[in-house]
């Protein structure tokens, strides 16, 4: 991979990164207040889980969240160690049961946004000293929100690395190796 | 010509064929009666013609209903698209209105303070649900630096966070990461409030010994000298004396609804301001944030 398509690759990732956290924290509240916004960036980073390798996965959501952490309160350290708890098992989990699809990307998405609040949750409780409280409410929301988000994202994503020619499959192989 | 070879009959059907319109003229009395005989071939008639013109009606009528169907559907498209019209531009006067009244409400509260402050408008929010901060539109192009104080004229904001050139991230009062010192304006007992969640806040530190009661009205110390004095924070909404604990468990609902928020005032020095008095005058107003449904 030549460094001109890598840097094409980096470049159209963080544009894409940041166009969703932009539609997410700006135009959802704008048009709908109040209510819980589905977490469009966990679907990117459980692209990134199931279409990548273990190693590129971990890299690029640690590079997400560098780019998602100016739209946030939340630490960097926070945010790195409940990736690192939520892309390993995303990865394994799929390693044994996948099949390329919008239906069980939106699966895969119902489980990612699942498994965020329930690994920040306890993270929070473990780590922080005001730890995070439950909001049934919020949280049940997203989880049921983002799902749903998921398959236009699926689509473009897909399109996304066609557009770059960053062929999904190949790294998939490089899983098994 | 033999006189007496006729026929007979014919001679007869002669005879009734004349007899008959003399006798019925003779016997029709009044004009609109209609004759016995005549009667049934009236009712046919009469039914007939009454097939004919509901048939005829009918279609004349359902013709010109489609015509004028075509003209009413013009003419119903062009009142709804004014009727449209006419409500968005309702809307659209009564959200200026909205913030016309709104921006009166700031331009009067920066007008009869004597704080430095700068006006700024909320664009986004936090992108995750555990914390709460929101973006501004003023950063350190124009003039704001870290730790400065975020106010709306109901309350409290919160602090600048991560100011950058153009923009700047406030941390709510409602996140976990913020704490405010403030006082309860009632019987000024002190303590430190610190940020639960979306819509909630914690008061901690609180002596056992002291008096806080459900509604009273928590503001800001102005010891930090980040916010003015007096500022409201929050509403008591429950107070627990655990007989272990070390000091009050005080929970508390924020003044200010971040969810509404659309413009906030940023503080560049409070050192000089005292709302205490103020507030004595406006305490009857003060509201907790509505409920809207957490996040």
């Amino acid at each position: 991979m030549n460094q001109f398509r890598l840097v094409k690759i980096f470049l159209i990732w963080t544009v894409w990164a940041l166009i969703l956290a932009g539609l997410q924290t700006t135009v959802w509240p704008l048009i709908l207040g109040g209510v819980p916004a589905p977490q469009l960036w966990l679907n990117l980073v459980l692209y990134f889980i199931l279409f990548r390798s273990l190693r590129h996965a971990l890299l690029f959501s640690y590079l997400l969240a560098l780019i998602f952490l100016p739209f946030s309160s939340i630490s960097i350290g926070f945010f790195w160690a409940v990736l690192l708890v939520l892309v390993p098992i995303g990865s394994s989990i799929k390693e044994h049961a996948f099949w390329p699809g919008a239906r069980y990307f939106a699966m895969g998405s119902l489980a990612i946004a699942l498994g965020w609040h329930l690994v920040s949750f306890v993270l929070s409780r473990l780590l922080e000293k005001n730890p995070a409280d439950l909001h049934i409410f919020g949280r049940f929301t997203e989880i049921l929100l983002t799902p749903l988000a998921s398959i236009p994202q699926y689509y473009v994503m897909q399109w996304l690395d066609r557009l770059v020619k960053d062929d999904p499959i190949l790294d998939l192989k490089g899983i098994e190796e | 010509m033999n006189w007496f070879n006729f026929d007979l009959r014919k001679a007869a059907v002669w005879f009734v064929a004349a007899l008959l319109p003399l006798v019925s003229i003779n016997m029709q009395q009044r004009p609109s009666a209609v004759p016995w005989f005549d009667q049934p071939f009236s009712f046919v008639a009469g039914l007939v013609q009454n097939g004919f013109f509901s048939f005829s009606d009918g279609v004349r009528g359902t013709t010109a209903l489609y015509v004028n169907l075509i003209d009413i559907k013009k003419e119903s498209q062009r009142v709804a698209d004014d009727n449209q019209a006419l409500k968005s531009q309702l809307l659209e006067m009564q959200e200026l209105q909205k913030e016309n009244s709104r921006l009166l409400g700031l331009l009067d509260f920066q007008a009869k303070t004597k704080m430095q402050m700068l006006a700024a408008r909320v664009i986004s929010r936090d992108l995750l649900t555990d914390h709460a901060t929101i973006r501004i539109s003023k950063g350190t192009h124009h003039g704001l630096k870290a730790g400065q104080a975020v106010i709306s004229t109901e309350g409290v904001v919160g602090y600048v966070f991560r100011p950058d050139a153009f923009t700047s991230q406030v941390l709510l009062v409602t996140d976990r990461y913020a704490v405010v010192d403030g006082i309860v304006a009632r019987s000024r007992a002190r303590g430190i409030a610190e940020g639960k969640g979306p819509d909630a806040l914690a008061f901690r530190y609180v002596e056992k010994s002291e008096d806080i009661q459900k509604g009273d009205l928590i503001v800001t110390s102005g010891i930090d000298n980040i916010f003015p004095k007096g500022f409201p924070v929050a509403i008591v909404e429950e107070v627990e004396n655990k007989q272990y604990a070390a000091s009050l468990r005080v929970e508390l609902k924020p003044v200010v609804d971040p969810d509404k928020l659309e413009e906030v005032f940023v503080i560049s020095n409070a050192k000089e301001e005292d709302l205490t008095s103020r507030l004595s005058l406006d305490a009857a107003s003060v509201e907790p944030a509505k409920e809207t449904g957490p996040k």
